[in-house]
């Protein structure tokens, strides 16, 4: 008998259009479980829990962790969604605090909604435990800004398995540990959840958070072992490592859960319109495939990435398929755990069929696991992906995954590029929290917390660099030094200057208007607030969408209303680069990359807006924000001259004559006559030899003749000059493109976002004396790392730029490859890829498909 | 090579808090040491090295404004209000006050002086423990922890929210146990918001000081939100005579506890020995009738009453004191306060009033009289919107029921 799913999935494949849009089918066959008995040294009375709650055996992973555990090992662990993370952590844990009445245990979730589900989880345990044996185990408490002043010291003094973020951690219980001198005393295990959310500028801070902690149980002489999970990433052990500061971590990634069949598509929205590359909006296309599997009655979960987007998908769904109100119902951030027991149970019992959500679901929380998942663009990370698309999936059934591909780059190379997310993923999580400055607030911290003592380490910090600072803060008078110790010695709290989502610590806070009163919704760095939320910027926030009102740079507050428009805003800047110093160089084929620091002088002076789902231009405007100096690291290289000239020679366009009108002929004659019949780049004049007529912005690039043809868009050039015009603009084209496929693969590899890095062609550059080159930066102050990491895959990501643009079905760039044609020095996709070549993007080996 | 300063500065990284004025350390050599400065100063030797302690004797006949250091005092209404049976005895309790690095709480603030202030004899004991520098500290908390032996009770100002926890968490990061986790405290601050909230316009000790024991300090004193600048400075330059307006400051907190406790104790007792005004004696009368003691409080009630007192305090004094006799159902006596308090306005009077005589007395008639009175008010103290319309509606209510119930009273 086929189930509803094979039945579809034929239906689907008997359609014409199936191999167009249908790129790819990954299978993944039916898993059975692999489990082992219980440990024969797990307490009976735990087990009699387990086996009522319907637990008889562990799953292989589960059983690992105890033995690592018990082994006196870190783990960490990176099996796929729904796989029982929870047991195996809470299992040994649960075990310690059985045996040793007065031990403890930290949790710690990236968000208060993971830490409520979890206390939940263990709640029910509890519970059950002392129905059995008439007895608490362990008293879990979450503690956290919710957490109200009055049961606080109950918590302090109580609790033995306590949840809390990161947040809370650093603020207000690492200043006040003595406080928590009875929880640090016996702390015997941490458990760090979701590792993979701390990564950039947030998993910097969060490894100083960690270096702060284990001063802290160090010195009430505890030694607490790791327990950390991780969603699928390239490099969890070593995530893992770095981010606690511990070496003996272990790995535990067999997945011993079991799980039905699943069908992985790739699906690649129908081209609408050839010539620009535009291809159908991907909500247009989910809301369709969610209409067939309504109708094959297979329960599903869209995920959209904005609110908005749920908005969309709900209305749109309910107009076209009109069935109960509680058959199509949408999932976001904000839901309490009640309405979601009832979503859950309204799942369970098929009165909901189709559940809209934002990414809110992705992370942890438990609802229940379904038969499709329909992914409406690319989520941004791999990781995600992954985790979306495990929300579908049963132990006995078969299961399907949609991804829908925007036009976005990231998106079209991956549908082109399965290997991405079916083999062994390329995305590494990359921290830094050596950045100085994100690692002085969190010294000063440590130095509030306990005094350092002369030799005395703080992680993995350079002893020399950490004795610099601490001398530093010495003549700065924030520290004095007495008897080899350092003492703070300010009316201050330091961590209240940190946030561990900027770098900086200056923040600016994003206000919507509410009645009469504005109501702080979020905040985000001074660093990055020009470019992310000036006076007419769309700004996504929780997956909500708001324009920017106004900007008070004395008050440091944005003003937002809610924005329900159809395009984003892309910031446009004026940079200026300067080199402070180069650390290093390597070859890399025809190239020698330069990695080191820059001072980089930008200043916001427009933006762009773009439709959300084709990424067309709508329009540019003109701003004017102040002028911002960053201190980053950075990788660049210039075009050698060797490259230059045999892409001068290249034929590019030979495939390619342009006809410029039938009013050519005329229009000419006018533009020399204009011009005095003189080159206007050397002066001479028109003697025997005729002149050139020359578009300052291609041809190629104007929809009309007429716009192209424009008299101010003509100048008349001797053919020497001209074929240095045409020549250069190459050039420049090429350069262009290949920033702009850097800047839009490089995320898939360094596992961060767009507005984390900048690539940039930097012209007549002070990197260089003076030649031309690209340039990657970071936009975070002293970077986390990503350059690094840009500078060590540079291969692999020009590799993929290759791959990227040579497949791209678009004549002459589009927005998913080298950029959208029709803008001055952006384009050029055939330049690009005959630069691409040149360095060698077609050698060597990205991932292997 | 740049600089790791020029390399922070670059990052936008801010040292210290004084960017303007350079820092570092200037040389200690010139400057006086703080035993030179301070005669009395002893280097007492613990295990954990030396401790610098200052001691003083202040003779219990000495004034501290109005009262004298030591005076003849009840304690033990004060401890049934308190609700504490600890074996008190003035000679085991010790006057306990910090002067601190900072007010923002948390493991980074430091306690570098510790003033310790004891009963004995007739005279008061004032002991200064100070920090030369911060290694000196297990060694100050060893010898606190024997000066504190014997001792019950630890009597402070505000220090079961600060001073307490502050000495506990520097016990912790010393290794030491709570200092003063086994001793009852007694927190004045506490008793003063309650004995003083209708005559001080704030309960700082200062105020309290001034206002309630006729003190004011010298020239030398310092203002608290001076002190840990003060301290940075010292431990900056070296110089003591920076610090030593603290110890001034410090020592004037301890002896102003230490007489403090004995006249709120008074007070407490029989506020009539004290020739306190009306208004104290009325916070007194509250007190007792909080914890029960309805005897004492309806006495201090009408001793307060005679005397003179804003008009705010006086009709609320009168509508407490009358819901005692209320709950006892003795209604002349509450009918008396009610309309004394009517007489100045007071509309929860007239609603008393007119609750009383529609539903006990069944008086209707002058039940309606006390509606209208209450009307009146009602209109003078214009109130607005949704309150104004609420109380509107309950006054109209009451007042259509009571005409109807006098029209049926009249009928039969």
């Amino acid at each position: 008998m086929t189930t509803a799913i094979e039945q579809l999935i034929n239906e689907w494949q008997s359609k014409g259009t199936f191999q167009e849009n249908f790129v790819y089918c990954h299978t993944r066959a039916r898993g059975v479980a692999k489990t082992t008995p219980f440990p024969a040294d797990l307490d009976d009375r735990l087990a009699a829990v387990f086996l009522r709650q319907g637990i008889h055996s562990l799953f292989e992973h589960q059983s690992l962790v105890w033995d690592n555990v018990h082994a006196h090992r870190g783990v960490v662990v990176t099996t796929p969604t729904a796989s029982g993370k929870t047991l195996a952590y809470n299992l040994p844990v649960l075990q310690q605090l059985l045996q040793s009445p007065h031990a403890t245990a930290l949790y710690l979730f990236p968000t208060k909604a993971l830490s409520f589900d979890q206390l939940n989880n263990l709640t029910e345990i509890a519970d059950k435990f002392r129905e059995l044996h008439q007895f608490l185990p362990f008293v879990a408490a979450s503690y956290d800004g919710d957490t109200p002043q009055s049961m606080r010291k109950a918590v302090r003094d109580n609790a033995t398995i306590m949840l809390t973020n990161p947040d809370m951690l650093h603020l207000g219980i690492l200043p006040h540990h003595t406080g928590w001198e009875r929880f640090f005393r016996n702390l015997s295990f941490v458990v760090i959840d979701e590792i993979h959310t701390y990564r950039g500028v947030f998993g910097s801070h969060f490894a100083n958070v960690m270096r702060r902690l284990r001063r802290i149980a160090e010195f009430y002489g505890s030694t607490p072992k790791f327990i950390l999970t991780s969603a699928t990433i390239a490099n969890p052990l070593e995530h893992a490592r770095h981010l606690v500061n511990e070496d003996d971590i272990m790995l535990v990634e067999e997945d011993g859960a079991p799980h039905g069949e699943k069908y992985f598509f790739l699906y690649n929205p129908p081209v609408i319109n050839k010539e620009l590359g535009v291809r159908s909006p991907a909500s247009v296309e989910g809301i369709h495939l969610a209409g067939d599997l309504l109708r094959y009655h297979i329960q599903s979960i869209l995920f959209s990435r904005t609110r908005r987007g749920v908005e969309i998908i709900l209305h749109q769904l309910k107009q076209r398929y009109p069935v109960a109100l509680r058959e199509i119902r949408a999932y976001r951030s904000g839901y309490l755990a009640e309405e979601r027991r009832k979503i859950e149970a309204d799942l369970r019992e098929g009165q909901t069929r189709v559940v809209v959500a934002t990414s809110a679901l992705e992370l942890g929380i438990d609802i229940g696991n379904l038969d499709a998942a329909i992914l409406v663009s690319y989520p941004g990370t791999i990781s995600s992906t992954l985790q979306q698309a495990g929300r579908a999936g049963r132990s006995d059934k078969p299961a399907c995954a949609i991804l829908i591909a925007s036009a976005n780059p990231l998106d079209q190379f991956l549908v082109k590029h399965p290997a991405y997310l079916f083999g062994r993923t390329p995305e590494h999580v990359y921290i830094d929290p050596n950045n100085l400055l994100i690692l002085i607030n969190h010294l000063r911290s440590a130095c509030f917390e306990l005094p350092f003592k002369e030799g005395e380490r703080f992680g993995d910090l350079d002893p020399d660099l950490l004795k610099a600072l601490l001398s530093m803060f010495v003549q700065s008078g924030e520290l004095i030094e007495k008897n080899g110790k350092f003492f703070w010695m300010r009316d201050a709290y330091p961590a209240s200057d940190i946030s561990l989502r900027s770098a900086s610590g200056v923040i600016v806070t994003l206000q919507v208007a509410q009645g009469d009163r504005f109501v702080t919704v979020g905040e985000v760095d001074e660093l990055s607030s020009y470019w992310m939320v000036h006076p007419g910027a769309v700004y996504l926030h929780e997956g909500q969408m708001y324009f920017v009102e106004e900007y008070d740079l004395e008050k440091k507050s944005v003003h937002l209303r809610e924005f329900h428009d159809d395009y984003f805003t892309e910031a446009v800047k004026h940079s200026e680069l300067s080199l402070v110093m180069q650390e290093k160089q390597r070859n890399s084929g025809a190239l020698v990359l330069s990695y080191g620091e820059i001072d980089v002088t930008s200043q916001v002076v427009g933006y762009r807006r773009i439709r959300w789902e084709t990424h067309e231009l709508i329009d540019q405007q003109t701003i004017e924000m102040p002028s911002q100096n960053l201190r980053t690291p950075a990788v660049w290289f210039a075009i050698p001259e060797l490259v230059a000239n045999q892409l001068r020679e290249a034929d590019l366009w030979s495939n390619d004559a342009n006809v410029y009108g039938p009013l050519w002929t005329a229009i000419r004659k006018l533009v020399k006559r204009r011009d005095e019949y003189r080159c206007r780049l050397c002066g001479v004049k028109e003697n025997g030899q005729s002149f050139h007529v020359h578009h300052k912005i291609p041809f190629r690039r104007f929809a009309t003749a007429e716009q192209a043809n424009a008299m101010d868009n003509l100048i008349t050039l001797c053919p020497a000059c001209h074929r240095e015009a045409e020549q250069n603009l190459r050039k420049k084209s090429s350069l262009s493109g290949l920033a702009y496929v850097l800047h839009g693969l490089s995320p898939l590899h360094l596992m961060c976002d767009g507005g984390d890095i900048e690539v940039s062609v930097d012209e007549d550059s002070t990197l260089a004396e003076g030649e031309t080159v690209i340039v990657f930066f970071e936009m975070v102050p002293g970077g986390v790392g990503l350059a690094q990491a840009f500078f060590e895959s540079f291969e692999k990501i020009l590799h993929d730029a290759y791959q990227l643009v040579s497949a791209c079905e678009c004549k002459d760039g589009c927005p998913a490859c080298v950029g959208p044609a029709g803008e001055n020095g952006i384009g050029g996709k055939v330049e690009t890829l005959a630069l691409l070549r040149l360095i060698g993007g077609d050698e060597g080996d990205g991932i292997t498909e | 090579m740049e600089s790791l300063s020029d390399k922070l500065k670059a990052l936008g990284v801010k040292l210290g808090l004084d960017q303007t004025e350079p820092s570092g350390v200037t040389s200690k050599t010139t400057q006086a040491d703080i035993t030179d400065l301070l005669p009395d100063a002893k280097l007492i030797p613990t295990i954990h090295g030396e401790t610098l302690w200052v001691e003083e004797v202040y003779h219990g006949a000495r004034m501290h404004g109005r009262f004298q250091v030591k005076r003849q005092s009840n304690f033990l209404p004060m401890l049934q209000l308190l609700g504490t049976d600890v074996d008190f005895d003035l000679e085991t309790c010790v006057f306990m006050d910090t002067e601190t690095t900072g007010l923002a709480g948390g493991t980074g603030i430091l306690a570098f002086m510790v003033g310790l202030g004891f009963f004995r004899g007739d005279d008061f004991y004032l002991y200064q423990g100070f920090l030369r520098d911060p290694t000196e500290e297990l060694a100050m908390l060893t010898y606190i922890a024997g000066l504190l032996e014997g001792k019950n009770t630890v009597v402070t100002y505000n220090g079961k929210s600060f001073d307490v926890p502050l000495m506990h968490t520097r016990c912790t990061l010393n290794g030491l146990e709570k200092l003063f986790a086994p001793m009852y405290h007694i927190d004045l601050l506490h008793l003063a918001r309650k004995l003083w909230k209708y005559r001080l316009p704030s309960r700082t000790l200062g105020m309290v000081e001034n206002e309630i024991l006729g003190f004011h300090r010298s020239a030398e004193e310092v203002p608290g939100w001076m002190v840990p600048e003060l301290y940075f400075e010292y431990q900056k330059t070296g110089d003591s005579t920076v610090v030593l307006p603290v110890f001034y400051h410090n020592a004037m907190d301890i002896l102003s506890l230490g007489v403090l406790l004995q006249v709120t104790a008074s007070l407490l007792d029989n506020p009539a020995s004290l020739d306190s005004p009306g208004v104290d004696t009325v916070s007194v009368a509250r007190m007792a009738a909080e914890q029960g003691n309805i005897e004492k409080a309806v006495a201090l009630y009408e001793q307060g009453l005679q005397d003179d007192m804003p008009t705010e305090v006086y009709v609320e004094t009168l509508l407490r004191f009358a819901t005692i006799y209320k709950r006892d159902k003795l209604w002349h006596s509450a009918c008396v306060l009610w309309e004394k308090a009517a007489e100045k306005g007071s509309l929860c009077a007239c609603e008393e009033l007119a609750k009383y005589y529609e539903h006990t007395s069944k008086e209707y008639q002058v039940a309606i009289q006390w509606v209208n009175q209450g009307f009146k008010f009602f209109e003078e103290m214009k109130l607005g919107g949704y309150e104004r319309t609420r109380m509107e509606k309950a006054w109209q209510h009451r007042l259509e029921r009571l005409l109807d119930k006098w029209a049926r009273q009249n009928k039969s």
